[in-house]
Protein backbone atom coordinates (compact mmCIF):
# COMPACT_ATOMS: atom_id res chain seq x y z
CA UNK A 1 0.00 0.00 0.00
CA UNK A 2 1.22 3.39 -1.24
CA UNK A 3 0.68 5.85 1.80
CA UNK A 4 1.57 9.34 1.75
CA UNK A 5 1.33 11.18 4.87
CA UNK A 6 1.76 15.04 5.65
CA UNK A 7 3.86 15.73 2.71
CA UNK A 8 5.32 18.89 2.36
CA UNK A 9 7.43 20.04 -0.23
CA UNK A 10 9.29 23.86 -0.28
CA UNK A 11 11.42 25.05 -3.34
CA UNK A 12 13.82 28.09 -2.87
CA UNK A 13 12.50 30.07 -5.27
CA UNK A 14 15.15 32.92 -5.90
CA UNK A 15 17.72 31.91 -3.75
CA UNK A 16 16.01 33.54 -0.46
CA UNK A 17 12.53 33.05 -0.56
CA UNK A 18 11.08 30.03 -0.19
CA UNK A 19 8.25 28.96 -2.51
CA UNK A 20 5.61 25.98 -1.12
CA UNK A 21 4.91 23.78 -4.04
CA UNK A 22 2.82 21.04 -1.45
CA UNK A 23 0.91 21.20 1.72
CA UNK A 24 0.00 18.93 4.15
CA UNK A 25 -0.85 15.97 1.40
CA UNK A 26 -1.99 12.72 2.77
CA UNK A 27 -3.23 10.41 0.37
CA UNK A 28 -3.69 6.41 0.89
CA UNK A 29 -3.90 3.93 -2.01
CA UNK A 30 -4.87 0.98 -2.02
CA UNK A 31 -2.93 -2.22 -4.05
CA UNK A 32 -4.90 -2.17 -7.82
CA UNK A 33 -6.62 1.24 -7.06
CA UNK A 34 -6.16 3.99 -10.03
CA UNK A 35 -6.12 7.21 -8.22
CA UNK A 36 -6.01 10.53 -10.43
CA UNK A 37 -5.08 13.89 -9.59
CA UNK A 38 -6.36 16.59 -11.26
CA UNK A 39 -5.41 20.14 -10.98
CA UNK A 40 -4.15 23.20 -13.31
CA UNK A 41 -0.82 23.41 -13.80
CA UNK A 42 1.60 25.01 -11.44
CA UNK A 43 -0.51 23.47 -8.75
CA UNK A 44 1.99 20.73 -7.57
CA UNK A 45 1.06 17.59 -9.62
CA UNK A 46 4.19 16.75 -11.05
CA UNK A 47 6.27 17.47 -7.53
CA UNK A 48 3.67 15.00 -6.10
CA UNK A 49 4.72 12.43 -8.58
CA UNK A 50 8.53 13.38 -8.68
CA UNK A 51 8.55 12.63 -4.89
CA UNK A 52 6.45 9.43 -5.00
CA UNK A 53 8.82 8.43 -7.36
CA UNK A 54 11.77 9.40 -5.23
CA UNK A 55 13.61 11.76 -7.66
CA UNK A 56 12.88 14.36 -4.94
CA UNK A 57 12.59 14.37 -1.33
CA UNK A 58 9.75 15.69 0.78
CA UNK A 59 10.76 18.68 2.67
CA UNK A 60 8.69 17.48 5.42
CA UNK A 61 5.82 13.91 6.27
CA UNK A 62 6.64 10.50 4.82
CA UNK A 63 5.92 8.78 1.68
CA UNK A 64 5.88 5.27 2.14
CA UNK A 65 5.13 1.64 0.07
CA UNK A 66 4.41 -1.42 1.89
CA UNK A 67 5.73 0.16 4.98
CA UNK A 68 9.05 0.88 3.19
CA UNK A 69 10.38 4.82 3.49
CA UNK A 70 10.26 5.97 -0.26
CA UNK A 71 13.82 7.86 -0.41
CA UNK A 72 15.30 7.06 -3.73
CA UNK A 73 14.10 5.95 -7.23
CA UNK A 74 13.29 2.00 -7.37
CA UNK A 75 11.82 0.28 -10.70
CA UNK A 76 8.94 -0.79 -8.05
CA UNK A 77 7.80 2.53 -8.95
CA UNK A 78 8.26 3.90 -12.90
CA UNK A 79 7.08 7.06 -13.87
CA UNK A 80 5.77 7.41 -17.47
CA UNK A 81 6.64 11.29 -18.32
CA UNK A 82 4.49 13.60 -21.03
CA UNK A 83 7.68 13.69 -23.63
CA UNK A 84 8.10 9.93 -23.84
CA UNK A 85 11.40 10.29 -23.01
CA UNK A 86 12.59 6.79 -24.70
CA UNK A 87 16.62 6.00 -25.35
CA UNK A 88 16.52 7.34 -29.25
CA UNK A 89 19.80 4.85 -29.68
CA UNK A 90 18.27 1.75 -28.68
CA UNK A 91 15.54 -0.01 -30.60
CA UNK A 92 11.83 -0.12 -29.61
CA UNK A 93 11.87 -3.58 -27.90
CA UNK A 94 15.66 -2.62 -25.94
CA UNK A 95 13.77 0.35 -24.72
CA UNK A 96 11.34 -1.75 -23.34
CA UNK A 97 13.91 -4.40 -21.47
CA UNK A 98 16.21 -1.38 -20.33
CA UNK A 99 14.81 -2.01 -16.78
CA UNK A 100 14.85 -6.01 -16.87
CA UNK A 101 18.52 -5.85 -18.71
CA UNK A 102 19.17 -3.55 -14.89
CA UNK A 103 17.50 -6.01 -13.03
CA UNK A 104 20.16 -8.97 -14.12
CA UNK A 105 16.87 -10.96 -16.17
CA UNK A 106 18.89 -13.17 -18.62
CA UNK A 107 18.63 -11.73 -22.00
CA UNK A 108 16.21 -14.09 -23.28
CA UNK A 109 13.99 -14.53 -20.15
CA UNK A 110 13.91 -10.27 -21.29
CA UNK A 111 13.59 -10.47 -24.66
CA UNK A 112 10.32 -12.31 -24.09
CA UNK A 113 8.79 -10.68 -21.45
CA UNK A 114 9.95 -7.34 -23.55
CA UNK A 115 7.60 -8.39 -26.30
CA UNK A 116 5.16 -9.55 -24.20
CA UNK A 117 4.81 -5.80 -23.19
CA UNK A 118 4.70 -4.79 -26.64
CA UNK A 119 1.98 -7.04 -27.81
CA UNK A 120 -0.07 -5.41 -24.45
CA UNK A 121 0.20 -1.99 -26.10
CA UNK A 122 0.06 -3.12 -29.42
CA UNK A 123 3.69 -2.34 -31.25
CA UNK A 124 5.13 -6.18 -31.01
CA UNK A 125 5.75 -5.62 -35.05
CA UNK A 126 8.18 -2.84 -34.31
CA UNK A 127 10.41 -3.85 -32.22
CA UNK A 128 13.24 -3.43 -34.36
CA UNK A 129 12.49 0.08 -34.96
CA UNK A 130 13.93 3.34 -33.77
CA UNK A 131 11.48 6.02 -31.58
CA UNK A 132 12.45 8.93 -33.82
CA UNK A 133 10.69 6.20 -36.51
CA UNK A 134 7.35 6.19 -34.79
CA UNK A 135 4.80 8.80 -34.17
CA UNK A 136 3.85 10.18 -30.77
CA UNK A 137 1.23 8.34 -29.70
CA UNK A 138 3.34 5.43 -30.94
CA UNK A 139 6.28 6.31 -28.93
CA UNK A 140 4.45 7.10 -25.63
CA UNK A 141 2.47 3.37 -26.00
CA UNK A 142 6.33 2.35 -25.87
CA UNK A 143 7.57 4.46 -22.58
CA UNK A 144 4.11 2.72 -21.43
CA UNK A 145 5.51 -0.91 -22.46
CA UNK A 146 9.05 0.19 -20.39
CA UNK A 147 7.59 1.36 -17.41
CA UNK A 148 5.42 -1.96 -17.25
CA UNK A 149 7.82 -4.19 -18.19
CA UNK A 150 9.50 -4.06 -14.99
CA UNK A 151 6.52 -5.15 -13.20
CA UNK A 152 6.37 -2.03 -11.00
CA UNK A 153 3.69 -2.17 -8.11
CA UNK A 154 3.34 1.68 -8.43
CA UNK A 155 2.63 2.77 -11.75
CA UNK A 156 2.89 7.11 -12.33
CA UNK A 157 2.28 8.76 -15.14
CA UNK A 158 2.98 12.62 -15.36
CA UNK A 159 0.07 14.06 -17.84
CA UNK A 160 1.17 10.90 -20.52
CA UNK A 161 -1.27 12.17 -23.04
CA UNK A 162 -1.23 15.74 -22.56
CA UNK A 163 1.45 16.11 -25.67
CA UNK A 164 -0.57 13.79 -28.38
CA UNK A 165 -3.37 15.07 -30.62
CA UNK A 166 -6.94 14.53 -29.41
CA UNK A 167 -7.89 11.71 -31.58
CA UNK A 168 -4.86 9.74 -30.86
CA UNK A 169 -5.42 10.96 -26.89
CA UNK A 170 -9.14 9.01 -26.56
CA UNK A 171 -7.60 5.96 -27.83
CA UNK A 172 -4.75 5.50 -25.57
CA UNK A 173 -6.95 6.46 -22.99
CA UNK A 174 -9.58 3.34 -24.16
CA UNK A 175 -6.46 1.28 -24.05
CA UNK A 176 -5.12 1.98 -21.00
CA UNK A 177 -8.33 1.46 -19.37
CA UNK A 178 -8.61 -1.90 -20.44
CA UNK A 179 -5.19 -2.45 -19.93
CA UNK A 180 -5.66 -1.07 -16.25
CA UNK A 181 -8.61 -3.79 -16.20
CA UNK A 182 -6.39 -6.78 -16.93
CA UNK A 183 -2.54 -5.68 -15.37
CA UNK A 184 -4.40 -4.09 -11.54
CA UNK A 185 -1.80 -2.23 -10.96
CA UNK A 186 -1.45 0.70 -8.18
CA UNK A 187 -1.70 4.01 -10.75
CA UNK A 188 -1.37 7.47 -9.60
CA UNK A 189 -2.20 9.18 -12.47
CA UNK A 190 -1.70 13.14 -13.24
CA UNK A 191 -3.71 15.12 -15.27
CA UNK A 192 -5.22 18.45 -16.26
CA UNK A 193 -8.15 16.98 -18.09
CA UNK A 194 -11.21 16.54 -15.83
CA UNK A 195 -12.84 14.04 -18.41
CA UNK A 196 -9.33 12.13 -18.72
CA UNK A 197 -9.62 11.57 -14.91
CA UNK A 198 -13.25 10.54 -14.63
CA UNK A 199 -13.10 7.80 -17.77
CA UNK A 200 -9.77 6.29 -16.27
CA UNK A 201 -9.79 6.56 -11.98
CA UNK A 202 -11.32 4.90 -9.37
CA UNK A 203 -10.88 7.83 -7.28
CA UNK A 204 -10.32 11.57 -8.36
CA UNK A 205 -7.95 14.14 -5.72
CA UNK A 206 -8.48 17.46 -6.92
CA UNK A 207 -5.35 19.66 -5.99
CA UNK A 208 -5.44 22.79 -5.44
CA UNK A 209 -3.09 25.58 -6.47
CA UNK A 210 -0.21 27.87 -4.47
CA UNK A 211 0.72 26.33 -2.24
CA UNK A 212 -1.30 22.47 -3.70
CA UNK A 213 -3.15 21.00 -1.28
CA UNK A 214 -5.31 18.60 -1.77
CA UNK A 215 -9.25 19.68 -2.21
CA UNK A 216 -12.35 17.30 -2.21
CA UNK A 217 -12.02 13.50 -3.56
CA UNK A 218 -14.36 11.46 -5.69
CA UNK A 219 -14.93 7.91 -5.69
CA UNK A 220 -16.12 6.97 -9.23
CA UNK A 221 -18.30 3.96 -9.44
CA UNK A 222 -19.47 4.74 -12.14
CA UNK A 223 -19.21 0.76 -14.29
CA UNK A 224 -16.50 0.29 -16.53
CA UNK A 225 -16.08 1.07 -19.76
CA UNK A 226 -17.14 4.07 -18.93
CA UNK A 227 -19.66 6.03 -21.15
CA UNK A 228 -18.41 9.95 -21.82
CA UNK A 229 -22.02 10.57 -23.27
CA UNK A 230 -24.08 9.13 -20.10
CA UNK A 231 -25.44 12.65 -17.64
CA UNK A 232 -23.15 10.55 -14.37
CA UNK A 233 -20.65 10.71 -16.09
CA UNK A 234 -20.82 14.04 -17.38
CA UNK A 235 -22.24 15.38 -13.76
CA UNK A 236 -19.36 14.06 -11.92
CA UNK A 237 -16.93 16.19 -14.47
CA UNK A 238 -19.56 19.29 -13.69
CA UNK A 239 -18.95 18.58 -9.70
CA UNK A 240 -15.08 18.55 -10.23
CA UNK A 241 -15.21 21.18 -12.90
CA UNK A 242 -17.04 23.57 -10.14
CA UNK A 243 -14.83 22.34 -7.53
CA UNK A 244 -11.50 22.99 -9.58
CA UNK A 245 -13.32 27.22 -10.55
CA UNK A 246 -11.91 30.17 -8.49
CA UNK A 247 -14.16 30.65 -5.18
CA UNK A 248 -14.62 27.51 -4.28
CA UNK A 249 -10.87 27.20 -2.99
CA UNK A 250 -11.81 28.75 -0.21
CA UNK A 251 -7.42 29.73 0.01
CA UNK A 252 -5.90 32.95 -0.20
CA UNK A 253 -2.89 33.87 -3.00
CA UNK A 254 -4.58 31.71 -6.00
CA UNK A 255 -3.56 32.89 -9.35
CA UNK A 256 -6.71 34.67 -10.85
CA UNK A 257 -5.22 33.94 -14.71
CA UNK A 258 -4.81 30.58 -14.31
CA UNK A 259 -8.23 29.54 -12.93
CA UNK A 260 -9.44 32.39 -15.91
CA UNK A 261 -7.99 29.56 -18.61
CA UNK A 262 -8.89 26.50 -16.46
CA UNK A 263 -12.34 27.80 -16.57
CA UNK A 264 -12.46 28.99 -20.30
CA UNK A 265 -11.08 25.54 -21.22
CA UNK A 266 -12.54 22.95 -18.85
CA UNK A 267 -12.67 19.84 -20.43
CA UNK A 268 -9.94 19.46 -22.79
CA UNK A 269 -9.84 15.72 -23.46
CA UNK B 1 27.48 8.12 -58.71
CA UNK B 2 29.67 9.30 -61.50
CA UNK B 3 28.83 12.53 -62.48
CA UNK B 4 29.46 13.03 -58.74
CA UNK B 5 32.61 11.40 -58.80
CA UNK B 6 33.50 14.47 -61.94
CA UNK B 7 32.31 17.22 -59.79
CA UNK B 8 34.44 15.73 -57.17
CA UNK B 9 37.39 15.42 -59.20
CA UNK B 10 37.14 18.34 -61.24
CA UNK B 11 39.17 20.82 -59.48
CA UNK B 12 41.99 19.23 -58.49
CA UNK B 13 42.18 17.81 -62.14
CA UNK B 14 42.52 21.51 -63.60
CA UNK B 15 44.65 22.31 -60.26
CA UNK B 16 47.08 19.82 -61.70
CA UNK B 17 47.31 20.87 -65.47
CA UNK B 18 47.81 24.30 -64.33
CA UNK B 19 50.47 23.47 -62.12
CA UNK B 20 52.72 21.16 -65.05
CA UNK B 21 51.38 24.51 -67.53
CA UNK B 22 52.96 26.75 -65.24
CA UNK B 23 55.79 24.10 -64.20
CA UNK B 24 56.92 24.27 -68.15
CA UNK B 25 56.52 27.90 -68.23
CA UNK B 26 59.00 28.73 -65.33
CA UNK B 27 61.10 25.61 -66.51
CA UNK B 28 62.90 25.79 -62.99
CA UNK B 29 62.45 22.59 -60.81
CA UNK B 30 64.04 24.05 -57.72
CA UNK B 31 60.86 26.97 -57.88
CA UNK B 32 58.09 24.48 -59.34
CA UNK B 33 58.93 21.00 -60.34
CA UNK B 34 56.92 19.23 -62.57
CA UNK B 35 53.79 16.79 -61.74
CA UNK B 36 56.19 14.15 -62.83
CA UNK B 37 59.20 14.87 -60.87
CA UNK B 38 56.38 15.13 -57.88
CA UNK B 39 55.04 11.77 -59.21
CA UNK B 40 58.35 9.82 -59.00
CA UNK B 41 58.76 10.65 -55.64
CA UNK B 42 55.63 9.03 -54.77
CA UNK B 43 55.97 6.40 -56.90
CA UNK B 44 58.82 4.97 -55.54
CA UNK B 45 57.90 4.87 -51.43
CA UNK B 46 60.39 2.57 -50.20
CA UNK B 47 62.91 4.04 -52.01
CA UNK B 48 65.55 5.82 -49.08
CA UNK B 49 65.14 9.60 -50.07
CA UNK B 50 68.18 11.90 -48.80
CA UNK B 51 69.46 10.61 -45.39
CA UNK B 52 65.76 10.65 -43.84
CA UNK B 53 65.13 7.39 -45.06
CA UNK B 54 61.95 6.32 -47.19
CA UNK B 55 58.42 8.14 -47.46
CA UNK B 56 56.55 5.19 -46.01
CA UNK B 57 58.88 5.06 -42.69
CA UNK B 58 58.65 8.55 -42.24
CA UNK B 59 54.66 8.40 -43.14
CA UNK B 60 55.11 5.45 -40.69
CA UNK B 61 56.79 7.21 -37.65
CA UNK B 62 54.49 10.50 -38.05
CA UNK B 63 51.32 8.09 -37.83
CA UNK B 64 52.80 5.95 -34.46
CA UNK B 65 52.99 9.05 -32.83
CA UNK B 66 50.15 10.29 -33.66
CA UNK B 67 47.96 7.05 -32.36
CA UNK B 68 50.34 7.06 -29.53
CA UNK B 69 48.71 10.46 -28.64
CA UNK B 70 45.92 10.49 -29.45
CA UNK B 71 45.05 7.49 -27.78
CA UNK B 72 46.61 9.09 -24.54
CA UNK B 73 44.33 11.78 -25.23
CA UNK B 74 40.95 9.91 -25.46
CA UNK B 75 42.14 8.28 -22.42
CA UNK B 76 42.72 11.27 -20.45
CA UNK B 77 40.38 13.60 -21.87
CA UNK B 78 37.18 10.73 -22.43
CA UNK B 79 36.89 10.34 -18.60
CA UNK B 80 37.42 13.18 -17.58
CA UNK B 81 35.22 14.68 -19.51
CA UNK B 82 32.58 12.63 -18.33
CA UNK B 83 33.22 13.89 -15.00
CA UNK B 84 32.64 17.24 -15.72
CA UNK B 85 29.33 16.95 -17.73
CA UNK B 86 28.37 14.51 -14.66
CA UNK B 87 28.98 17.25 -11.76
CA UNK B 88 29.19 20.97 -12.17
CA UNK B 89 30.92 21.61 -9.05
CA UNK B 90 34.37 19.41 -10.56
CA UNK B 91 33.61 21.34 -13.36
CA UNK B 92 33.62 24.79 -11.44
CA UNK B 93 37.25 23.54 -9.77
CA UNK B 94 38.58 22.84 -13.29
CA UNK B 95 36.74 25.33 -15.45
CA UNK B 96 39.76 28.28 -15.30
CA UNK B 97 42.55 25.67 -15.07
CA UNK B 98 41.25 24.74 -18.72
CA UNK B 99 40.32 27.65 -20.06
CA UNK B 100 44.05 28.94 -19.29
CA UNK B 101 45.62 25.97 -20.83
CA UNK B 102 43.36 26.06 -23.90
CA UNK B 103 44.07 29.08 -25.97
CA UNK B 104 48.05 28.02 -25.49
CA UNK B 105 48.96 26.50 -29.33
CA UNK B 106 49.93 23.15 -28.74
CA UNK B 107 53.08 23.99 -30.45
CA UNK B 108 54.63 26.25 -27.44
CA UNK B 109 54.81 23.90 -25.45
CA UNK B 110 57.37 21.63 -28.03
CA UNK B 111 60.89 24.06 -26.18
CA UNK B 112 59.27 23.09 -22.25
CA UNK B 113 59.20 19.41 -23.80
CA UNK B 114 62.20 19.08 -25.30
CA UNK B 115 63.72 20.33 -22.13
CA UNK B 116 62.09 17.59 -20.20
CA UNK B 117 62.03 14.90 -22.20
CA UNK B 118 65.07 15.83 -24.81
CA UNK B 119 65.06 13.05 -27.49
CA UNK B 120 64.41 10.03 -25.47
CA UNK B 121 61.59 7.75 -26.48
CA UNK B 122 59.64 4.72 -25.09
CA UNK B 123 62.05 2.40 -26.99
CA UNK B 124 64.27 2.89 -24.85
CA UNK B 125 62.90 1.61 -21.95
CA UNK B 126 61.23 -1.74 -23.64
CA UNK B 127 63.23 -4.84 -25.07
CA UNK B 128 62.84 -4.32 -28.98
CA UNK B 129 64.29 -6.36 -31.46
CA UNK B 130 66.61 -4.46 -34.24
CA UNK B 131 63.62 -4.66 -36.64
CA UNK B 132 61.38 -2.45 -34.54
CA UNK B 133 63.65 0.62 -35.59
CA UNK B 134 60.59 2.67 -36.36
CA UNK B 135 59.82 2.24 -32.34
CA UNK B 136 63.09 4.28 -31.51
CA UNK B 137 61.59 7.24 -33.56
CA UNK B 138 58.54 7.63 -31.18
CA UNK B 139 59.91 10.23 -28.79
CA UNK B 140 57.95 11.28 -26.06
CA UNK B 141 58.04 15.16 -26.84
CA UNK B 142 56.05 14.47 -30.25
CA UNK B 143 53.67 12.17 -28.46
CA UNK B 144 53.01 14.52 -25.65
CA UNK B 145 52.40 18.03 -28.79
CA UNK B 146 49.79 15.47 -30.13
CA UNK B 147 48.18 14.72 -26.89
CA UNK B 148 47.91 18.42 -26.01
CA UNK B 149 46.55 19.18 -29.57
CA UNK B 150 43.70 16.28 -29.19
CA UNK B 151 43.14 16.66 -25.75
CA UNK B 152 40.50 20.33 -25.29
CA UNK B 153 39.10 19.08 -28.42
CA UNK B 154 37.64 15.50 -27.18
CA UNK B 155 37.35 17.15 -23.44
CA UNK B 156 35.20 19.85 -24.72
CA UNK B 157 32.61 17.61 -26.65
CA UNK B 158 32.80 14.92 -24.15
CA UNK B 159 31.62 17.16 -21.64
CA UNK B 160 29.11 18.76 -23.99
CA UNK B 161 27.57 15.48 -25.19
CA UNK B 162 26.70 14.93 -21.21
CA UNK B 163 25.52 17.67 -20.94
CA UNK B 164 23.27 17.88 -23.69
CA UNK B 165 21.44 14.52 -22.05
CA UNK B 166 17.67 15.14 -21.72
CA UNK B 167 17.23 15.50 -18.00
CA UNK B 168 14.44 13.30 -18.23
CA UNK B 169 15.91 10.49 -19.80
CA UNK B 170 18.04 10.24 -17.07
CA UNK B 171 15.20 10.15 -14.68
CA UNK B 172 13.38 7.28 -15.96
CA UNK B 173 16.56 5.46 -16.62
CA UNK B 174 16.97 6.06 -12.99
CA UNK B 175 13.32 5.02 -12.22
CA UNK B 176 13.68 1.83 -14.06
CA UNK B 177 16.75 0.97 -11.82
CA UNK B 178 20.29 2.61 -12.77
CA UNK B 179 22.44 4.20 -10.45
CA UNK B 180 25.57 5.70 -11.07
CA UNK B 181 27.46 2.91 -12.86
CA UNK B 182 24.59 1.78 -14.83
CA UNK B 183 23.79 5.34 -15.41
CA UNK B 184 26.91 5.88 -16.88
CA UNK B 185 27.38 2.88 -19.33
CA UNK B 186 23.80 2.36 -20.17
CA UNK B 187 22.70 6.39 -20.75
CA UNK B 188 25.10 8.89 -20.34
CA UNK B 189 27.58 7.34 -22.75
CA UNK B 190 25.55 6.27 -25.60
CA UNK B 191 23.76 9.09 -25.38
CA UNK B 192 26.74 11.63 -25.79
CA UNK B 193 28.51 8.87 -28.19
CA UNK B 194 27.84 11.77 -31.42
CA UNK B 195 29.61 14.30 -29.68
CA UNK B 196 32.36 12.05 -28.39
CA UNK B 197 32.78 10.56 -31.73
CA UNK B 198 32.84 14.45 -33.06
CA UNK B 199 35.52 15.42 -30.54
CA UNK B 200 37.57 12.71 -31.38
CA UNK B 201 37.12 13.17 -35.24
CA UNK B 202 38.54 17.04 -34.55
CA UNK B 203 41.04 15.45 -31.54
CA UNK B 204 42.57 13.43 -34.67
CA UNK B 205 42.72 16.64 -36.95
CA UNK B 206 44.11 18.84 -34.49
CA UNK B 207 46.86 16.16 -33.34
CA UNK B 208 47.31 15.57 -36.42
CA UNK B 209 48.60 19.42 -37.96
CA UNK B 210 50.31 19.57 -34.58
CA UNK B 211 52.46 16.36 -35.45
CA UNK B 212 53.44 17.60 -38.75
CA UNK B 213 54.24 21.26 -37.09
CA UNK B 214 56.28 19.77 -34.23
CA UNK B 215 58.38 17.61 -36.76
CA UNK B 216 59.49 20.63 -38.47
CA UNK B 217 60.94 22.13 -35.24
CA UNK B 218 64.41 21.64 -33.85
CA UNK B 219 64.79 18.60 -32.02
CA UNK B 220 63.21 16.37 -34.58
CA UNK B 221 64.63 13.82 -37.06
CA UNK B 222 62.04 11.89 -39.06
CA UNK B 223 58.92 12.05 -39.42
CA UNK B 224 56.86 13.84 -42.45
CA UNK B 225 57.02 16.88 -41.40
CA UNK B 226 61.23 16.67 -41.12
CA UNK B 227 60.76 15.31 -44.20
CA UNK B 228 59.47 18.21 -45.91
CA UNK B 229 61.81 20.44 -44.03
CA UNK B 230 64.56 18.57 -44.86
CA UNK B 231 64.07 18.25 -48.19
CA UNK B 232 63.41 22.46 -47.90
CA UNK B 233 66.95 22.29 -46.52
CA UNK B 234 68.39 20.76 -49.34
CA UNK B 235 66.11 22.26 -52.10
CA UNK B 236 64.17 19.60 -53.12
CA UNK B 237 60.97 20.68 -53.93
CA UNK B 238 59.65 18.30 -55.70
CA UNK B 239 59.90 16.15 -52.14
CA UNK B 240 58.59 19.16 -50.21
CA UNK B 241 55.27 19.13 -52.64
CA UNK B 242 55.40 14.95 -52.16
CA UNK B 243 55.27 15.62 -48.35
CA UNK B 244 52.78 18.07 -48.74
CA UNK B 245 50.40 15.73 -50.69
CA UNK B 246 50.69 12.74 -48.15
CA UNK B 247 50.15 14.91 -45.58
CA UNK B 248 46.65 16.12 -47.01
CA UNK B 249 46.11 12.93 -47.84
CA UNK B 250 46.90 10.59 -44.68
CA UNK B 251 44.56 13.51 -42.65
CA UNK B 252 41.89 13.25 -45.01
CA UNK B 253 41.84 9.61 -44.83
CA UNK B 254 42.05 9.38 -40.95
CA UNK B 255 39.00 12.57 -41.03
CA UNK B 256 36.81 9.87 -43.36
CA UNK B 257 37.51 6.71 -41.78
CA UNK B 258 36.30 8.35 -38.42
CA UNK B 259 33.61 9.87 -40.34
CA UNK B 260 32.75 6.41 -41.23
CA UNK B 261 32.79 5.35 -37.74
CA UNK B 262 30.31 7.93 -36.28
CA UNK B 263 27.73 6.88 -38.98
CA UNK B 264 28.46 3.08 -38.05
CA UNK B 265 28.16 3.80 -34.49
CA UNK B 266 25.47 6.76 -34.27
CA UNK B 267 22.96 6.13 -36.58
CA UNK B 268 20.51 8.89 -37.63
CA UNK B 269 18.50 9.34 -34.64
CA UNK B 270 16.57 12.63 -34.03
CA UNK B 271 16.61 13.36 -30.62
CA UNK B 272 13.61 12.58 -28.40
Amino acid sequence: MLRIDQVSKAYMADGTRARTALRDITLHAEPGEFICVVGMSGCGKTTLLRLVAGLEQPSSGRITLNAELIDRPHPERTLVFQEYALFPWRTVLHNVTFGLELKNVGRRAATRQGIHYLKLVGLDSFRHHRPHELSGGMRQRVALARALAVEPEVLLMDEPFGALDALTRGRLQQELAELQQREGRTVLFVTHSIMEAVFLADRIVVLHPEPGRIGATYEVDLPCPRDLKSTDFQGLCERIEADLSPGTQGASGSNPTDQGTARRNPCNI
Amino acid sequence: MPARFLTRAALPCLLLALWQALALWIDSPTVLPGVEAVAQVLAHPFQPILITGSLIYNLLVSLLRVICGFVLAAALAVPLGLLLGMSPRTERLFESLIELLRPVPPLAWVPLLLTWFGLAGPAEYLPLPREWAVLESLKFSMIAVITIGAFFPILLNTIQGVRNQPRICIESARTLGARRTTLLAKVILPGSLPFLMTGLRIGMGIGWMCLVAAEMLPGSSSGLGYLVWYAYELMHTEIILAGILIIGMVGLLLDQGFRFLETRLCPPTTRI
